[in-house]
């Protein structure tokens, strides 16, 4: 038997190294990324198009597509997640039908996106006819985030306290005004925090796109423009060794997207809470 | 149906309110054993009793509040102002705006001050800024808290103390000019001071409004009170005015429980 003062030590040094270990890889990666992509980074990389395939010019068309196409498919799937969630939450019992749709929901994001994306091909892509193009990559990628946003949503919705609803009812709101004035305003962190999410996933995924978006160089002018996000720019440009200096400028780039959209949502949501409380 | 004596405002008519089990080996509960009483118009009626004997069910079923439960099943009727208020034809919105609650925890919604109160009326369709200002200022008033919040009617709620937040409640009902203004439990979770200031006020509200008050502290129902109902496993065992109740009392249940020799 160890001693359980001993032991109290041992667990807090085992805890402290895991998140130690967490924070180093986190930091190493990042650390990788911008000491290789730096170099690459100028501000004509940053405001022209891919010239030679990549090999040279910069990668605006691809930031553009990736925004696009990231925007569209959180426009489709917020309003249908939420949708979703509000439904099964506020509206429904726990019953075999609910847990139907729950475990439905849950398959879905247990699917790999490689699958998603050649459904969304054949879906969109063939017997659609929409051809490769931004909106078909949105809808395919929104069938993939639906899941996340469902779940973080209901969680959220769930953890406002039953007796506020209740307060809403007994002044004389009605269901529905009970969702909007109270439990979305109550459980909008949540739901950010679930579009977020969404966001990540969408400008990081690849497959999805080059199935259903596919991988032009072009700047997209409209959603029925096909394009490569950045994350296929730079599988494209890495694995075809086209250009590795360029491949990390890429990833640099697009990770600094992403630290900016999660820093900015959850600053604009500090904000809300502060004024709240 | 209608009744003869114009001075009751909710009758009680032989009210059965039973809680369904959920799954098979789970047991109904019978909140409500058939309950037959009048609450009369401008009167305090605090209702005293032991835990789960019905109390806080009746305040519920009086605003439909127990309809928000899937479970529950009611029986017999209860009458506001000689109508029905289980009467399909009823707007049940009309109904909670008619017969407001204050709750056992102080429950402010995570808005401002001024927020809170303009809820209800905003739902009722008043968006005039001047005719909503006026209507904080006074329901504020009314709940005694004007003084203390008037400076810093557009900070988060949140921020008062719990017997301020349960003054905030109160004015929140005011403000929906109700008929009726339930109580339950309203000082459980409240400091003596803040006791003291809630009581207060039950008395200044009772020459505008019916006030039902549920209360665990039977002191406090015959200090607040004008008419006293003790309730038992779901039925009321006895009711009268509170001098009554208090001093000499029929059931020797109701002096059991006064006494303190139960409950």
């Amino acid at each position: 038997m160890i001693n359980p003062k001993i032991e109290q030590r041992l667990a807090l040094w085992l805890l402290k190294a895991a998140a130690g270990i967490t924070v180093m890889l986190l930091g190493l990666i990042i650390l990788y990324i911008v000491i290789r992509g730096v170099p690459a980074i100028s501000w004509s990389f940053l405001w022209h198009n891919p010239e030679d395939m990549g090999r040279s010019g910069g990668i605006f068309s691809s930031v553009i597509g990736t925004f696009m196409l990231a925007g569209l498919s959180i426009c489709i799937a917020t309003p249908l997640g939420v949708g979703t969630a509000i439904f099964l939450t506020e509206y429904t019992t726990e019953s075999w039908h609910t847990r139907i749709i729950r475990f439905g929901a849950d398959c879905l994001s247990g699917i790999p996106s490689i699958i998603f994306g050649l459904f969304g091909f054949v879906l969109f892509v063939i017997v659609l006819d929409f051809g490769w193009c931004i909106l078909s990559g949105a809808l395919t990628m929104c069938f993939m985030i639906l899941p996340t946003i469902i779940r973080t949503t209901e969680e959220a919705i769930k953890a406002v306290p039953f007796e506020l609803r209740e307060a809403s009812f007994s002044l004389g709101a009605t269901k529905w005004q009970t969702i909007t004035k109270v439990v979305l305003p109550e459980s909008l962190a949540g739901i950010i925090t679930g579009v977020v999410l969404g966001v990540g996933r969408c400008v990081g995924e690849t497959a999805v796109v080059i199935f259903t978006a596919g991988s032009a160089l072009a700047t997209p002018t409209s959603i029925f423009d096909s394009s490569r996000t950045m994350a296929v720019h730079f599988y494209i440009i890495s694995r075809e060794g086209i250009s590795i200096s360029n491949a990390f400028g890429t990833a640099l780039v697009l990770v600094v997207c992403i630290l900016l959209i999660n820093i900015c949502t959850y600053w604009m949501m500090h904000r809300y809470i502060r004024k709240k409380h | 149906m209608i009744s003869a004596n114009s001075s009751v405002c909710v009758e009680i008519r032989d009210l059965w309110v039973r809680y369904c089990p959920k799954n098979r080996w789970e047991k109904e509960t019978i909140a409500l054993n058939g309950l037959t009483m009048n609450i009369m118009k401008n009167e305090i009626l605090s209702i005293i009793g032991p835990a789960h004997s019905g109390k806080t069910t009746l305040l519920r079923a009086i605003n439909r509040l127990t309809e928000l439960h899937r479970n529950v099943k009611i029986q017999g009727d209860i009458l506001l102002n000689q109508a029905s208020i289980y009467d399909p034809q009823v707007n049940v919105v009309e109904l909670r705006r008619k017969v407001g609650m204050v709750f056992a925890r102080p429950v402010v919604l995570p808005k401002s001050i001024f927020e809170n109160i303009a809820y209800g009326p905003r739902l009722k369709g008043i968006h005039h800024p001047a005719e909503l200002e006026k209507i904080v200022e006074s329901s504020l008033q009314a709940a005694y808290l004007w003084n203390e919040v008037k400076d810093r009617l557009h900070q988060p709620a949140l921020a008062l103390s719990g017997g301020q937040q349960q003054r905030l409640c109160i004015a929140r009902v005011i403000a929906l000019q109700p008929e009726i203004i339930m109580f339950d439990e309203p000082t459980s979770a409240l400091d003596p001071i803040s006791t003291g200031k809630i009581e207060d006020t039950l008395h200044e509200l009772k020459t505008q409004y019916t006030i039902i008050l549920v209360t665990n502290n039977t002191k406090q129902a015959a200090r607040v009170g004008t008419q006293s109902a003790f309730f038992l496993m779901g039925k009321l065992i006895e009711m009268g005015s509170t001098e009554q109740i208090f001093t000499r009392p029929y059931a020797k249940k109701t002096e059991d429980y006064i006494t303190g020799r139960f409950g």
